[in-house]
């Protein structure tokens, strides 16, 4: 049972990571569809917690041979950047989100898009939670949409990426997402 | 901002206090301006605290949390790392 | 009486809005390496990425790439275009016009992506940016400044969109 984004919040930080709700690759063999019909407003979908430590960090600016110092060099984050430490990317929201929503509409949903403001900044060794919660959802041309209030918080509940985000899931029994994807009118 | 260390003492100290001073964002990242970078803990009791704050009642009120007897607050200008010159 | 702070949102400044920069062709092709070290430092898991035998199975009938993996990946530079004295890019390519204003404060406020469809293996990227909308606000301080948006689109080697990027810039 999912442990509700409240609940998380009260955890001792070091205990959060152990409630992240993302699939391994053998659950991804065997992951049942989520349907439009399934959907309710208010709800809460899986969370992805993660301690991003330096050696996350150093993977990802290697990854997307990104070399700005602050995401790896310490003394010169705090003494040239006066920053709290290195710092999570900003930009990897933006591969974070996707693919998020992917998995939780994986294998036969769509994830359409998403939006989000950057606010506080995240330091390495801070919790990284990935949430989401169902805002409205609506039927079109066969397709079951899905809106989403979106947001990545760290241990204290500190928003620093409050967004939106739609996604688009098959209805039961009804016909097969578009491939590729052709947004409604 | 600026930077500012802190030389105090504690005479009692161990890992376990030091730990509940300083262990947990909340602790050394107070609010979104005020974060204790570095601290030291010396066998005699001393304790030297780095802080960068906006301003230094900030770092003082941080202080005054931890219950170590403040001997006094400077402002940093220059800081040398591992061969590099930072100024402040 | 305190006077009108005078607009930020000149003539000149709102001349860019639809501004595109040039045409970019990213370095290679979407590639197994740049896959694994992307969807490991992501990280992702789905098998989709790397176990043909279970892709083939799933409606994309293939091996895909994270949704947004191009956006990162159309950034990569060919070596005449790195610094080995810095150790990065020093040649900016698709870069939009630079805004006029001596507003000088840059701020990052947030991003925006739609996503049509994944590339595959070997497919070669596009990319160009345009500024979608240049708006100007005022601050709780009365003092106005300059909300940018600059979309990027990128496209496979048969000119299909794959995704967009909507990033909202202000200058204060």
């Amino acid at each position: 049972m999912a442990l509700p984004l409240a609940e998380l919040l009260k955890l001792d930080p070091d205990k959060m990571p152990a409630h992240s709700e993302r699939p391994t690759p053998d659950e991804f063999r065997h992951k049942k569809q989520v349907y439009y019909e399934d959907v309710q407003i208010g709800q809460e979908i899986p969370k992805y917690i993660q301690r991003f430590n330096t050696v996350h960090l150093f993977n990802w600016c290697a990854a997307i041979e990104n070399p700005h110092r602050i995401h790896y060099d310490h003394p010169y984050a705090i003494n040239y950047d006066k920053l709290p430490g290195v710092l999570f990317h900003g930009t990897w929201r933006m591969a974070i989100i996707p693919s998020w929503l992917k998995d939780w509409t994986f294998p036969g949903g769509w994830f359409w898009k998403a939006d989000w403001q950057v606010r506080a900044m995240v330091v390495a060794n801070e919790i990284t939670i990935v949430w989401g919660k169902v805002t409205n959802k609506y039927a079109k041309d066969g397709l079951g949409f899905v809106d989403l209030e979106i947001g990545i918080k760290n241990q204290d509940g500190i928003e620093g990426c409050p967004g939106n985000a739609t996604v688009v899931l098959p209805l039961k029994g009804g016909k097969p997402i578009p491939y590729p994807f052709v947004p409604p009118n | 901002m600026a930077r500012f260390l802190a030389i105090c003492s504690q005479p009692e100290m161990n890992e376990s206090k030091f730990k509940e001073a300083l262990g947990g964002f909340k602790k050394w990242r107070p609010d979104r301006w005020t974060f204790v970078t570095k601290a030291y803990a010396c066998a005699d009791g001393k304790i030297v605290a780095e802080c960068e704050a906006r301003e230094k009642a900030h770092f003082e009120q941080w202080l005054m949390g931890t219950g170590w007897k403040v001997e006094g607050i400077h402002d940093v200008t220059h800081i040398h790392e591992a061969g590099q010159i930072w100024k402040m | 009486m305190s006077r009108q702070a005078e607009s930020v949102l000149t003539p000149e400044i709102k001349a860019l809005i639809g501004e595109k920069g040039e045409m970019v062709e990213g370095w290679g092709v979407v590639d197994e390496e740049y896959l694994r070290r992307f969807v490991q430092a992501l990280p992702d898991w789905d098998p989709t990425y790397w176990d043909a035998e279970f892709a083939r199975k799933t409606r994309f009938k293939a091996r895909t790439v994270p949704p947004v993996m191009v956006t990162y990946m159309a950034g990569r530079r060919p070596l005449e275009e790195w610094s080995p004295v810095e150790g990065r890019p020093e040649v900016e390519r698709g870069s939009l016009p630079r805004i006029p204003t001596k507003l000088d404060r840059h701020l990052h406020g947030g991003d925006a992506v739609e996503v049509f469809q994944y590339p595959k293996l070997g497919d070669s990227v596009c990319y160009q940016r345009r500024y979608a909308d240049i708006q100007e606000r005022v601050g709780g301080d009365g003092k106005p400044f300059l909300v940018i948006i600059a979309e990027t689109t990128y496209w496979n080697q048969k000119n299909e969109v794959l995704c967009k990027v909507r990033s909202t810039y202000i200058n204060r």
